[in-house]
């Protein structure tokens, strides 16, 4: 094709003619499905060609100048030019022929710049290469994959010796451990995980350069870089062989691909060509999978095989080390019967694998113990796991004890999201979340996420467990979270729905309940990560798209979430999986929303129980103790205040004035035996008026209830309560209302008699149906509601030690708390705190209960029974207030609340 | 040419780009800020703590239009964003001197 031509300009001209022709035949057989192989190494032969032809030309005919060689390093060397790669040249020469070497060397690279290369070059003696191989990791490296291309024969040969016994054979163990370190600097600059969406061919993780990695630690520890050889010394298995030839064909001829239409040395693999390439290879659109996806899906399994095997195989020639080899045959502490613990693994004795691992509790135990002891799993035993897994049959994952081991991993404290992502490279995450195994290398192809559906899940995980050191109010919400095993199989799940046709989230939560329902979790824990899957983009789509300051917004969300625990996971969720999408996507400005809606929401859901002991509380409350006990003076006896007030709950100790805080001690202290007090105080410029009751606990069962009750049937419209129950049995309860029906002038009578009422009642004199009947009022259709918003009773047991804690949403209307307040007396309930608000057209009711020996309730058949009560009881009166014609259930209801017949 | 910013309530977005749409404005840029004016941002209280968040979360809208309509992209603005509550935000118009689209060079009017 080339030939000696003395005019260097024709020559040119001549050769870059020629190049062309060449390398559009290259190109063409390239879109006729041409291996990437083949490519590289035709582009190789044809640069071999020209160079030859060149050495050969200016030498004027002397074919065998002695002296001088011409080299090929680096890629180059290997054969594997890339169709826009930089050509590595060396000059290799004798000391006597420096003058020489420096003419033809000029000559030959002019040339080459002209015809359009990108060359790299150098002039060296051995010597020079010697010593600068042993100082300098880059040239070591390109010089061990030295190729002759033309010239002094016996020259390069000696070069090969030398080099090889001075630098290759010396400070291996040095070598591959800086080539390591090169590498992981190389991940934190093109991708630090293999799973971004737009990766880097060649540089990124799980790109070519692993496979040079591997090639390079293979020369250095075993002298041949061939995957034939290295099979064949069983340092690779015919298995990890295959998959390392068809990465790095898929890989080949993908950045072929993006060569040539780039027309320039273009690495990475844009969602532009992406597109352009799934088109050329012939994937197309599903109507749940784009062509796209699919493609990418491949390249996701390619570049994670190639990332895992170069990382496998560089850590074992590491480790290979004649120092570490007697330290391998230590012996490691044995436990459990099947496992052996070394300083940095865990394995489990070639000899019993067969045995061991046909149990599929006992393989998660494997990865529990890795967590648990901060250990990593042998990479002998992580190469032979996945086959040895697919021996398992698929109930053994569903044991009691596989369970118990997988939820336990799931719990922490640490390594969680390490533990699981070792878990999903040996495909056993799958195994217990089938769902985990569709998204294996899904991509999410929009500019929005960065990492595919199984990475950004794994990853997400691994953010919530980030939390757990932080300052942040996000961290102390995540460390207050109990069940964290829930929060990260939420994690886990939340995107496992993508990929499908209907919408992920409600694919998400069917995944979610087969799930719960695989590892045995009960009704509770199903529904908790049923909701946070479902949900997940709730939170963030209220706090950034809605109006936080209405209250609307905010009930409507606190309804959906229910309780305070399950608020806590699901904000946590939230930002971990907004931080998941790649870094920085979680912003202060995000956080900041989050944060607000997280604590109005808690607002509505929590009650009274809701402060912690931290240091800066309790500081506050003794700074305001001190300052009842001042403004007290002697009004009390000294020992009977500070009981009292030992015993004050810290809402009415930091809400309330100090005079506030001393008339409910002067009121609280006239309290008897068998009588109740009522204090009554309007406030103008509110225009509501606040009732305090106190009573002995003792004086009648449903104190609570019954104020309720009086106050509806005297009319009185309740916009909050509080009760909190003091030290020597005293309950005080606070109601707050508004009196519609009262005229301005008769207020002081109408104080009178509503007091006089609730003492009536309290003490015995009547009931409250006795009230309701005079009255007549309770029931009517205060105002018309067209449309109903569900009622929904929550049963929290996670949120307080001591209380069960119900969370009531409903549509208001007069006598509505009567109507609770009666259901949970007559579930034998004791109220000890509660929180009544009401918000608009909204109540959001929390109490706090025991039963009557003052227990938690716990049980879930008990809760479900108690929130099945109560909303019927709220439906039927709702119904029978707004419905003309109720159904006969409801009218029985409705007659043994409001003891009327209809 | 003018250039219109405007700090609106983070949940106001979708109304002022709809409105902003239906008018005739085809290209804005929008980002996540954080700042304060009258309001000084605010405190909350958290489990007894408190915490200051000194910096509320706004977002940026900014439109550049011609002359001629700059009036009606204020008011525009000020009705999508409007709640009549402290904290609404502000728009701020400036004189642009010139624009090029980048792709063809168009300048002026034409590159909007």
């Amino acid at each position: 094709m080339l030939r000696k031509v003395p005019d260097r300009q024709s020559a040119i001209h001549w050769t870059r003619a020629a190049l062309d022709v060449s390398r559009q035949a290259i190109e063409a057989a390239h879109a006729h499905g041409a291996t990437g192989m083949e490519v590289v190494t035709a582009l190789s032969d044809l640069a071999d060609e020209i160079l030859r032809d060149l050495a050969h030309a200016h030498r004027e005919g002397s074919s065998d100048v002695p002296g001088i060689a011409l080299v090929a390093l680096g890629g180059y060397g290997r054969r594997e030019l890339a169709p826009y790669s930089d050509i590595d040249l060396m000059f290799l020469y004798a000391p006597d022929c420096e003058a020489q070497a420096g003419v033809l060397s000029t000559a030959i690279l002019h040339h080459l710049w002209d015809l359009g290369f990108q060359v790299g070059h150098s002039l060296r003696t051995i010597v020079d290469c010697v010593a600068l191989g042993q100082s300098d990791l880059t040239v070591r490296t390109a010089l061990m994959e030295a190729r002759r291309l033309a010239g002094d024969e016996a020259l390069f040969e000696a070069f090969t010796r030398r080099y090889r016994a001075d630098v290759m054979q010396k400070g291996v163990q040095e070598f591959i451990g800086a080539k390591l370190e090169e590498r992981r600097q190389e991940y934190s600059r093109y991708g630090a995980t293999n799973f971004l969406l737009e990766p880097n061919l060649k540089k990124g993780r799980g790109g070519l350069r692993d496979l040079h990695l591997l090639v390079w630690t293979a020369l250095a520890r075993h002298g041949t870089s061939s995957f034939e050889d290295l099979t064949a010394k069983d340092l690779l298995s015919a298995d990890d062989t295959r998959s390392l030839q068809e990465a790095r064909e898929f890989l080949w001829r993908t950045r072929n691909d993006l060569h040539f239409h780039a027309g320039r040395a273009q690495d990475v693999l844009t969602f532009e060509e992406q597109i352009r390439i799934a088109g050329l290879r012939g994937f197309t659109d599903l109507p749940h999978l784009l062509a796209v996806e699919q493609f990418m899906q491949q390249y996701y399994r390619h570049s994670t095989r190639v990332c895992d095997l170069a990382t496998r195989f560089t850590s074992q020639a590491l480790r290979g080390s004649a120092r570490q080899r007697l330290a391998a045959l230590w012996p490691g502490r044995r436990i459990e019967q099947w496992f052996v613990l070394t300083q940095d693994q865990i394995t489990v004795p070639t000899e019993l694998r067969k045995e061991a691992l046909t149990d599929g509790a006992r393989v998660i135990r494997l990865f529990q113990l890795a967590q648990q002891q901060g250990l990593r799993v042998n990479d002998d035993l992580v190469q032979e796991l996945p086959e040895r897994l697919g021996t398992i049959p698929d109930l053994d994952f569903l044991s009691e004890d596989a369970r118990r081991n997988f939820l336990a991993i799931l719990s922490g404290p640490d390594r969680v999201s390490d533990t699981l992502a070792a878990m999903h490279r040996v495909c056993l995450l799958e195994r217990l979340i089938p769902a985990f195994g569709t998204v294996h290398g899904l991509m999410q192809f929009n500019a929005y996420h960065k990492y595919t559906v199984d990475h950004h899940s794994l990853l997400a995980v691994g953010q919530a467990e980030e939390l757990g050191d932080g300052k942040s109010m996000l961290s102390q919400v995540y460390r207050e979270i109990k069940r964290k095993d829930l929060l990260h199989l939420a994690l886990l799940l939340h995107d496992l729905g993508k990929g499908q046709e209907d919408d992920h989230s409600l694919v998400g939560e069917r995944i979610a309940q087969e799930t719960a329902a695989r590892l045995g979790l009960n009704e509770h824990e199903t529904q908790l990560v049923m909701m946070l899957v479902r949900d997940h983009l709730l939170m963030a789509h209220t706090a950034f798209r809605r109006d936080l300051s209405d209250d609307k917004v905010v009930l409507r969300f606190a309804r959906k979430v229910g309780t305070p625990e399950a608020l806590k996971m699901l904000y946590v969720l939230t930002a971990a999986d907004i931080a998941a999408v790649g870094p920085g996507v979680l912003t202060q400005w995000k956080e900041t929303l989050l944060g607000e809606l997280y604590v109005k929401t808690l607002e509505e859901l929590d009650g009274e129980e809701g402060a912690e002991a931290t240091e800066a509380v309790g500081f506050r409350r003794d700074e305001v103790r001190r300052d009842v006990l001042r403004a007290a003076g002697d009004r009390f006896a000294p020992a009977w205040l500070a009981r009292h007030l030992e015993g004050w709950p810290d809402r009415w100790l930091f809400t309330m004035s100090v005079e506030r805080i001393v008339a409910h001690l002067s009121w609280m202290a006239r309290v008897e035996e068998r009588s109740a007090l009522v204090d009554v105080r309007h406030d103008d410029a509110t225009g509501t008026t606040e009732y305090a009751v106190y009573a002995r606990e003792t004086l009648i069962p449903g104190i609570f209830s019954k104020i309720a009750g009086v106050l509806a049937a005297k009319g009185v419209q309740i916009l909050d309560a509080q009760i909190a129950t003091f030290v020597d049995g005293v309950v005080v309860d606070v109601f707050r209302v508004t009196d519609p029906d009262c005229p301005v002038d008769a207020r002081a009578r109408r104080f009178t008699a509503v007091s006089g009422a609730i003492v009536g009642v309290l003490e015995g004199r009547y009931t409250v149906e006795d009230l309701l009947r005079d009255s007549g009022r309770f029931g009517r259709a205060a105002q018309s509601v067209p449309l109903r918003t569900p009622t929904v009773v929550q049963v929290d047991t996670e949120t307080s030690e001591r209380y069960t804690i119900l969370d009531v949403f409903a549509d208001d209307r007069q006598g509505l708390l009567y109507v609770i307040t009666r259901a949970i007396f007559d579930l034998g309930l004791s109220v000890h705190a509660a929180r009544i608000s009401t918000k608009l057209d909204q109540v959001v009711d929390v109490f706090y209960v025991t039963d009557q020996a003052g227990h938690k309730i716990i049980a879930p058949d008990r809760c479900t029974v108690i929130s099945e009560a109560i909303t019927a009881r709220i439906e039927a009166f709702l119904g029978a207030a707004q419905d003309a014609r109720p159904q006969a259930q409801r009218i029985s209801c409705a007659e043994k609340i409001t003891g009327r017949k209809p | 040419m003018k250039k219109i910013e405007a700090i609106v309530k983070p949940f106001k977005l979708e109304e002022v780009k709809d409105a902003l749409t239906e008018m005739g404005v085809f290209g804005m840029t929008v980002s996540e800020v954080r700042g304060f004016g009258r309001q000084k941002g605010h405190k909350e209280a958290y489990r007894g703590t408190e915490y200051t968040i000194e910096f509320v979360p706004k977002t940026k809208v900014e439109v550049v239009v011609a002359d001629t309509l700059a009036e009606k992209v204020v008011e525009t603005i000020i009705r999508a964003a409007k709640t009549g509550s402290i904290g609404d935000g502000k728009i701020f118009v400036y004189d642009l001197d010139s624009v090029v689209r980048i792709r063809t060079g168009e300048t002026g009017d034409h590159a909007l």
